[in-house]
């Protein structure tokens, strides 16, 4: 399975990965209080930036989490995703994520997680400094032992 | 909404009320957003009367169809005003995540008159508009205060834009921070302060709709494809911001030096972005909304009095400022300044030129070691810099009058030293050339904002696409380089994104991209003409405070000194050579010759009566 590798030393926090996604999620529109993926600010003069996106757990909190068993997954991708007509919208999968990567906004039905854009993340195809990829999920670790050696 | 525009909000800080309206679809088509709306709103709200550190100064933000959007660089935000520094027109632009927040609330502009009874901060939020008391805030520093305004909202996604300690002490050119960004010129930090004003922080929850959504996509797409394998856009901008154009500019013989008694520095390579980059002093980058350039740096100071000093920036106009026109090479002390300058809330490039002339008038023995505080404010010494800045920012000792910006100082001190005080209509000029560049030094004297590089673009003559030397041809270039700079302004997008892609002049792509936006359909004509309406009415704002053709020229020194040595040598503005430009620019804008005031007929041509 391919999973999205973060590398957080490269994310400018420009936040088109947030636009693109909610462009993609919304439908013809620019939101990006509406996104699966979001950066997170940190720093005195808010220098560090962190992208934070569903991870697609192998034993996801989110899901057990769920009281309806709205999380199915995808066969084609493996992305955890949410069952439209399943979900209550309660809210609890947000709380039991241990990322912070699930999303609640008010004129949504249905919390907001990523989904893979079905194999080709639109948040990857336009992240300039490519601070976030979409890679084999053997690469994990790999990137951060690469740079280690370097 | 059609175009994506939404309300216009009006604040009334005295009594604390709020209005907002829908945007007139007809106004819109008319001035297309940010530097349109801002000019037209500013102008309709302001009078010759008002004092610009007066209750009924109006401080209007706005931004345009672009923002909120993934078209690279549609990040930025302008505010305008009646500048305290030169009771004129200012605009002035900052990048960052302010208009994408703003755009998101649900507005396209905001109007702010009044001012508030005790210091406050003002929060919008969507549709909620809300004060709250800043006692605690007055006085402290621009990062702090923004970390604390987030901690009291008990919300990071807020973009709060603040005021240090010069806006609050009504320093002339004091600017107004958000994030590590600055609207920096015209003294817009000192309207904040006179109004009480600490801050406006600003959130939003809305969609972002364009005209056109698929046709906007694949334009967008297909434009960040060529801007990634641009030269300056794809790689040497991300690696040095705009530091390079210390190099570029020096090596020409262009680069303001020594109050611009000289415009070549021998040290430059010192504080050039490669030196900096070498001595590893980069420690991380930073982007605005959507932006792939990613040039907002972050650079750590390493030695001696400054070392762990980190500062976003300084980018080449402050290198510059704190730099070369100081003649100062210490990259550390560089970064230090440009730290301080930010927390204190005061622009950098208005500053350094202001220090300048101050070190020229102690060398020329018109102000005296006791006249300075005991300062050796001396060419060079990088270790006076910050003790000025903060000076200044507090109004202490010499600060006070140096707080007025040059032109005032230069009066008040007199003996000569007006003739030595760098700015064009009281603004300090940025760092580019007026004698090296024919065009820029003519784009100079005309700009509504004064000594400012964002009317007229340098680009054009500093490549050599245009011989830099001859007039002939540049009334026509600098007019077609503004209408650019002008339709730039109000979508609103960023030049280092803007310029390599779309190039000089404003083209059949701007139309393009405009019409996918805001589905106006406009030809290139159209858009030519909102460009020159909403230039003209920044020029008739200035034309009601009285400025005519006699407030259209340099500082002295480019009039009348030849650049002494260098690559450049021999080459100033004469004034013949001025006029001979100012004519047939007046007479290609349909100005008035005499007096360059807009007459009545251009006015109704332009739909501005």
């Amino acid at each position: 399975m391919k999973k999205i590798l973060v590398d957080s030393e490269k994310c400018s926090g420009c936040r088109i990965c947030e636009s693109v996604c909610s462009y993609h999620k919304l439908g013809n529109k620019f939101n990006r209080k509406k996104a699966a993926i979001k950066i997170v600010v940190e720093g005195e003069l808010g220098e560090n930036n962190t992208p934070v996106i569903c991870r697609h757990c192998k034993k996801a909190k989110c899901s057990e989490a769920c009281p309806v068993e709205a999380f199915y997954q995808d066969e084609k991708t493996g992305a955890l995703v949410i069952d439209q007509n399943k979900c209550i919208g309660c809210g609890l999968c947000a709380e039991a994520c241990p990322f912070g990567a699930i999303y609640l906004h008010e004129e949504l039905s249905i919390p907001l997680k990523c989904d893979l854009c079905g194999g080709e993340p639109l948040c990857v195809k336009y992240c300039v400094p490519t601070a976030i990829t979409y890679e084999d999920e053997q690469r994990l670790g790999a990137l951060r032992r690469e740079k280690g050696v370097q | 909404m059609y175009g994506g525009y939404k309300r216009i909000l009006k604040i009334d800080l005295t009594n604390e009320t709020v209005k907002s309206e829908l945007t007139d679809l007809l106004f819109a088509r008319k001035f297309l957003g940010g530097n349109g709306f801002g000019v037209k709103l500013l102008y309709d709200t302001v009078t010759a009367e008002t004092d610009p550190l007066g209750e009924d100064n109006a401080l209007v933000i706005v931004v345009g169809p672009a923002n909120g959007t993934i078209f690279p660089g549609a990040a930025i935000t302008g505010i305008m005003t009646k500048s305290p520094l030169n009771g004129l027109f200012i605009d002035s632009y900052m990048g960052g995540h302010f208009g994408t927040e703003l755009k998101s609330a649900g507005y396209d502009a905001v109007v702010i008159t009044g001012k508030l009874k005790n210091p406050k901060f003002l929060v919008i939020e969507n549709q909620s508009i809300n004060f709250y008391d800043a006692e605690d805030l007055w006085g402290l520093e621009t990062s702090k205060t923004q970390i604390k305004i987030k901690e009291k909202l008990r919300n990071p996604e807020f973009q709060v834009a603040c005021i240090g300690p010069a806006g609050e002490n009504l320093v002339k050119y004091a600017s107004v921070i958000c994030d590590t960004r600055a609207w920096g010129r015209g003294g817009i930090g000192a309207v904040f302060g006179a109004k009480n004003l600490k801050a406006i922080a600003v959130r939003g929850d809305g969609d972002i709709e364009i005209a056109d959504p698929d046709g906007f996509l694949k334009f967008t797409t297909e434009s960040l494809e060529i801007m990634k394998k641009h030269p300056a856009l794809g790689k040497a901008i991300p690696s040095m911001g705009s530091t390079g154009s210390i190099d570029g500019n020096n090596s020409i013989g262009i680069l303001g030096t020594r109050n611009w008694q000289r415009e070549t520095f021998e040290n430059a390579w010192k504080i050039s972005g490669n030196a900096m980059l070498e001595q590893n002093l980069r420690i991380g980058h930073k982007a605005c909304s959507s932006c792939i350039a990613r040039s907002a740096i972050f650079w750590k100071a390493r030695c001696g009095e400054y070392a762990g000093i980190v500062s976003r920036g300084p980018e080449y106009e402050t290198l510059y400022a704190y730099g070369s026109i100081l003649e100062n090479d210490n990259p550390d002390s560089i970064i230090a300044a440009d730290r301080l300058s930010d927390e204190l809330g005061i622009d950098t490039m208005s500053t350094g030129v202001v220090i300048a002339w101050v070190m020229e008038c102690f060398e020329k023995g018109i102000l005296t070691a006791k006249d300075i505080d005991g300062l050796d404010v001396v060419f060079g010494n990088h270790k006076i810099i910050l003790d000025m800045i903060r000076k200044i920012a507090k109004r202490e000792g010499i600060g006070d009058i140096l707080a007025e910006g040059v032109k005032v100082a230069s009066e008040r001190i007199g003996k000569g030293s007006n003739e030595f005080a760098i700015h064009v209509k009281g603004l300090e000029l940025a760092g580019h050339t007026a004698r090296g560049l024919k065009g820029m030094g003519l784009g100079y004297a005309v700009s509504s904002r004064g000594g400012s590089h964002q009317d007229t673009r340098p680009g054009a003559e500093r490549s050599g696409k245009l011989d830099r030397a001859v007039i002939e041809g540049k009334p026509e270039h600098v007019i077609k380089n503004q209408r650019m700079t002008t339709i730039g302004d109000s979508l609103i997008l960023c030049r280092r994104h803007a310029e390599p892609f779309f190039g000089e002049y404003l083209s059949e792509k701007y139309v393009e991209l405009i019409n996918l936006l805001t589905g106006f359909n406009l030809d290139l004509d159209e858009l030519n003409m909102i460009a020159d309406r909403i230039y003209t009415l920044e020029r008739m704002f200035n034309c009601r405070e009285g400025i005519t053709r006699k407030d259209d020229i340099l500082p002295p020194r480019f009039m009348k000194e030849p650049i002494p040595d260098g690559p450049s040598k021999g080459m100033f503005m004469r004034p013949e050579e001025l006029d001979m430009m100012l004519d047939e620019y007046y007479s290609l804008r349909g100005w008035d010759i005499k007096t360059g005031i807009p007459p009545q007929e251009k006015l109704i041509e332009l739909d501005l009566v």
